[in-house]
Formats: C-alpha cells, structure tokens, sequence
C-alpha cells in the first residue's frame, strides 16, 4: 500500500518539547529554556512547536501545558503553537473551552489543541487532576467541548472560547486512536517517539478507515519520533546517551532528571534493560544530517506521514539548538498549502 | 495623608466586555492597561475569574495571568482571584508553578470562595460536592503542593513545589479574615463590591492573626473602585458605567454600558439605593476629589495597601484615570 509516491513533496518539520528537567538545574529554568527553544525554533522555519502534558514526573517540567503553551506564543510571533498533548479526560471541557479560547484571541490562528486520551501521570496524580471522575468517552467529551466552541450549549458558554478557530488534532500510541481519529475525521499523530511497536499499523489503519468531512476532505497523518542531530555520528549517539539514560530509569521505576551524556552506555544497563529501553527508543533518528535524512525520508513515506514532529532532547543546551538548526536544515520547508488544519502564513517559512 | 502616599496601589482587572464588544478586545485591553499600569508604578496587577458571563473575559485567570506577564517586566501579576471549589488544587499548583518558573517572583495566587455560580456552569465545571465549607482544606492543599516536599509525598506539582508561591485570601465576609488570619496570610477584603463587612472582617482579620513562614504581620488589601478625570463632573459621568452595571446585575444580567447623561432616568429610588450600597466604597472624581476619598478610606481601614477597580467604558479614559491616580500618589 502505496501512501505517497517520490514526487510528494517532503514532510513537513515540528517539534514536540517536554521541557525536559535536567540534572542540576531547576524546573523554572526548563520552562524558560523551551520558551527560548522555541524563538529558535520559529527562527529556523519550524511548522509547529507542541507541548506535552506530563504530571508527578520529576523529569519534565510541563505539567500545565496550555499554560505553557501561552508562554512559548507571546514568546512568538508566527510559528504554531499547541498541546501534544491535552489529556481531555483530566479536565472540565468547559475549561479547556475558555483556555484555548483566551489564547486564540490574543495570539489568532496559531493555536493547535492536540487532544490525548491517556492521562499523563500515575493514578495518584490523575486522582489528584480528576476531582470526579468522568465516565464518558472521549468522543462525548470532545462533543461538549465542540459545543462550547460552537456555542450550541444554550445554558452555558465559554467567554471567550465561543467562535474560537482552534484544530483539533488526535494524538495516540495505539490502533484504537488512529481508529476514532479517522471516524472523527481529525488529524492524526502516532506518538512513536516512546511507544513505536503499533506504528506502521495504527498509520495504515487510520488512512484506510478515515471518513472524510468538510473541513478535513483528506487524512493528514504526523508521526513523533526522536531526532537527535550533530556533525557527527559519533557525537550524535554521545548526546543521545542522555535520553537513554532517562528511559533505563524510568524502566527501573525512578524517575530522574536528564543526565548529562556518557561515552558508553554498556556499564549503565543491563542486557536486559538495554532491549527494553532500546524498543522503547525504536523510533530514534541519531546523527549527523546525511545518516538521518534518508531514515527520516523513508519513514514518510512508509507511514504516509505528511508532518514529522521531532522531539529533539540533549543535556547541553547548545547541543539542543545544533541538533534544532541541522533538523530544520535537512530539506528545505514547503510553503503550507491551505488546508483548515494549517492555514497558511507569512513570514514563517523560508 | 503622608501614610496614604506610602499605601501600595495595585489594580484588579475582571477583562470587561463591553454590550456590543468582543472578548477579544477585552483580553488585548487587559494586556494593554498592565503594560501601562506597569509604567505608572502600580504594585500588583490581579485577574479576577468569571464563567459564563457574557460581559466578562477572565473565565481562563490562570492563562491571561500568563499572558500579561509575559508583556510586562517588573509588576506583580496574580489572580484576585481562583475560585478555589471550581479547580482541582493539584492543578492550580501546577499552573502557579509553571507561572512562578517563568516569571520568578512576580505571581501572586489569591484563592477565592466561588460566589456559587449558577448551576449549570458549576455541573459544567465538574465542582461536584466540593463547595465553600471544604475551602480551607482546598487551601491547605495548595499550599502543601507548593512549599517543600516532604519524604514519601506520592504526588509532587512539577512545576509548583518548593515555589511557595504567596498566597492571598479574598474575602467579603468574617469567615475569610478568620481563615486569612489562622493561615498567616494576606487578606483581600472585596470592599468593591459587598462593602458591609469590611470594618468587622479587618477587625476580626487583625485580632487573630498569626504570623507564618509567609508573613510576620498582618497585611490587609482593600478593594476601592476608582473613577478620576480632570473634573468632578466628567467622572461621575463616566462612573454611570458602573453604576449601570450593578444596576442590570441588580436586574438578573450584567452589562457593561456606555456612560449616560442622566443616571436618575436609569433608576427607580429602590434600584438606586441597592447599587448605592454595593458601591459605597468607590472614590469618584477630580485627582483631589479622588485623594481625598482614599485619604480617609486609608485613615478608616488602616489599610495596608489598596487595590483599585476603574471600569470605564473608553478604554483610553480608564487607563488615563489610573495614570491620574498614580500622579497623585507619587506627586
């Protein structure tokens, strides 16, 4: 099955930033790194620059995204900014309504509301997030929040949050979120940069099930993966030690901060917690420009992704931006075309 | 009067939507007049949160707190306030957090009893049981995820903990100061608008303080609604703005309404007397008008500092009377 041919023009770039905590230094300056991040970012052409929400992990810093994102869009000017994602199910629709609201009229058509399913956090933090629980379904919940935007709701509104033109985009690890983002007709993100194993099917599941509407007449597929770029090879899998050793932690069930790089893994983990972080990390594109291209190109075009959304993490901070700048090097970006899920802009892209 | 020139001046901002206008333009006034009140020298600048209220845009407090901090330096940005029983406090320390992460040192988390909004807002909001009488449990619980962790502590707000981002009550009635002054906390009495309690919360608030890590005296914010413009005439005109708006409040639907000429038209005798009340403590006038009414606000209350509402209907009017307002407090 055919998703693209050669003649596609290439995929788009974003990025997907966790505000990474890093040993050593505090979460305040995690958050004001990925809010400078990103003005390097928009500088460099990237498409979008998306936020996580992750909660009651010590590693990573942006637990209330939507606040965040609002940080990194006055810290912009053109570049998109989002939620990669918001885990709907923690939060009143109603909220989420007046947030995303507020931030679309100071900061008009560059918001993207990437909506999750899973809850980003250990059962106590969701406990903590969820003063009741709600037993609806995603699409119920997403339904009471198109009606606020909608405002069909007649008893209740969201001011402002009424009229805002924000996309909704899905994002998943599984076959069963690709399933009801074709149903629903939204864009589609596979987060294949921790949980790669159902990639390839969740991406063709979601092309040959999706069910066309108005506003989104074709599928529009993106996939997240690690992407760690420098000069060189060698330097690349050095910096990317980094990420590993987050992972084998997290593996051993102990959180920690982002270590600084190490020259050779083999000491850290065990064979076993080896392969286990190492399927984690499957989706990892590490070094220098000319070894990641093509690895980058054919993943497109296996998966029929119209948009990679990079997440780029190192320990050093110049690192980081390198591996940003020789990202946004690797082809050169398209000019949107008018699609209702990325309208064009001015100014953004070389 | 020497004492009052040295009472801080702060301003709480509800992001008023005029009858006709558009949230948009509310949210980019409210980034507008604290970029300007920052100019002026104001201390605090306060986002209050409403819901489901056409002729009010802070319904997001935590997100235009954001935003308005990130468009300014050096002012102090804070809520006034989070209606604590709409919110799980686990999320307001993350967001306070984050906040405090990018802007360190300048946010301000005033917790609030929400005002029982109507019923189908608060179903919408997911506040299921928990209500004003939990309040100082939700309190206690911000609080906790925002100092140090403690060992063994299953949830941690990352960002928030170790900030101790300060807290501030809001309050209209005795049961605030009381909870104010147990905590060792600021306290914010809303005088703006529900004024009758004001001399007995203070009192109350004063008498029982205690001090805490936070605060070793007691430090009472009253709330005042100013109007100054060059005459005594001009701004009573353009304080019928607010008169109107208690008014249709009065009625069952607040708006926010150009000035009127006559205000007298507007009112039967018994509606006049009720937004009368409920604007007792409001200084109106020209700059010495004005300076004399908060001369004896402050001699009155002992106030240690004022926050100001100045709802005008002209958006360069009402950041003209705020910067009135700070020229006469730094003349």
């Amino acid at each position: 099955m055919a998703f693209t041919c050669t003649s596609s023009p290439p995929p788009r770039l974003s990025l997907l930033d966790l505000a990474p905590v890093r040993q050593g230094h505090t979460v305040g300056d995690a958050l004001r790194r990925t809010v400078a991040l990103a003005a390097h970012a928009e500088r460099l052409g990237f498409h979008r620059y998306w936020l996580a929400e992750h909660h009651n992990m010590a590693p990573m810093a942006s637990s209330a995204n939507t606040v965040l994102a609002g940080a990194v869009l006055a810290g912009t000017s053109t570049i998109r900014v989002g939620t990669g994602s918001l885990n709907l199910s923690n939060y009143a629709p109603l909220v989420v309504a007046e947030q995303i609201g507020t931030l679309d009229a100071l900061h008009p058509g560059r918001m993207d509301l990437g909506l999750g399913r899973a809850p980003g956090g250990d059962p106590w933090a969701t406990s903590a997030i969820r003063r009741r629980s709600d037993d609806r379904d995603f699409a119920a919940q997403l339904a009471e929040l198109l009606s606020y935007r909608q405002g069909t709701d007649r008893q209740v509104r969201a001011i402002p949050g009424e009229g805002a033109r924000v996309p909704i985009h899905l994002l998943g690890s599984g076959v069963h979120s690709a399933a009801l983002a074709a149903r629903l007709g939204l864009p589609f993100t596979f987060a294949a940069h921790f949980a790669p194993a159902r990639l390839d099917e969740a991406m063709a599941l979601y092309h040959s099930t999706f069910r066309p509407t108005k506003a989104m007449p074709e599928p529009y597929a993106m996939v997240s993966v690690n992407a760690v770029l420098a000069d060189t090879d060698e330097e690349a899998a050095r910096l990317f030690t980094s990420v590993q050793q987050r992972f084998l932690f997290t593996v051993r069930g102990r959180m920690r901060p982002l270590d600084p790089p190490v020259d050779d893994m083999g000491p850290l983990w065990t064979p076993s917690e080896g392969t286990a972080v190492q399927e984690q990390l499957a989706q990892s594109y590490v070094g220098a420009p000319s070894t990641v291209r093509p690895r980058l190109e054919a993943l497109a075009v296996r998966t029929g992704a119209r948009e990679l959304i990079l997440m780029s993490e190192t320990y050093d901070q110049d690192a980081r931006e390198r591996s940003y700048e020789l990202i946004a090097g690797l082809w050169p970006q398209q000019i949107p075309s008018t699609t209702t899920t990325s309208p064009a802009r001015k100014g953004a892209l070389r | 009067m020497t004492k009052t020139r040295n009472t801080p001046l702060s301003i709480l901002n509800l992001a008023p939507i005029r009858k006709g206008g558009s949230a948009v333009d509310a949210l980019h006034e409210t980034v507008d007049l604290a970029r300007r009140a920052e100019g002026f020298g104001y201390h605090r600048y306060w986002i209050a949160e409403h819901h489901n209220m056409a002729a009010v845009a802070s319904s997001a407090t935590s997100l235009l707190i954001g935003q308005v901090a990130a468009a300014t330096s050096r002012i102090r940005v804070g809520s006034g306030g989070i209606m604590l029983p709409n919110h799980a406090p686990y999320v307001v320390a993350e967001q306070f957090g984050t906040l405090e992460g990018l802007h360190p040192g300048r946010i301000d988390l005033g917790l609030g009893r929400a005002p029982g909004t109507d019923p189908f807002t608060a179903r919408a909001l997911r506040r299921g049981d928990a209500g004003a009488n939990d309040f100082p449990q939700q309190v206690a619980e911000v609080r906790g995820f925002l100092g140090d962790p403690t060992p063994g502590q299953r949830v941690r707000a990352i960002p928030g903990e170790g900030t101790h981002v300060p807290l501030y009550i809001l309050g209209s009635s005795t049961f605030g100061a009381a909870l104010a002054a147990q905590e060792g906390l600021p306290f914010v009495f809303a005088s703006h608008f529900a004024p009758d309690q004001l001399q007995v919360a203070l009192q109350v608030y004063r008498d029982n303080f205690r001090p805490s890590e936070q605060l070793d005296k007691p430090h009472a914010i009253v709330g005042v609604n100013v109007v100054a413009a060059d005459t005594d005439e001009e701004a009573q005109h353009l304080f019928t703005t607010l008169q109107q708006k208690f008014l249709t409040l009065v009625r069952g639907e607040l708006q926010n309404l150009p000035p009127v000429e006559d205000i007298a038209k507007e009112w039967s005798p018994q509606e006049e007397r009720a937004v009368a009340a409920a604007l007792r403590v409001s200084a109106v006038g020209s700059p010495r008008t004005v300076r004399g009414e908060l001369d004896d606000l402050v001699k009155h209350t002992s106030a240690d500092e004022l926050i100001v509402l100045t709802e005008i209907w002209n958006h360069e009017k009402r950041t003209r009377s705020y910067e009135l307002l700070a020229e006469l407090w730094t003349a």
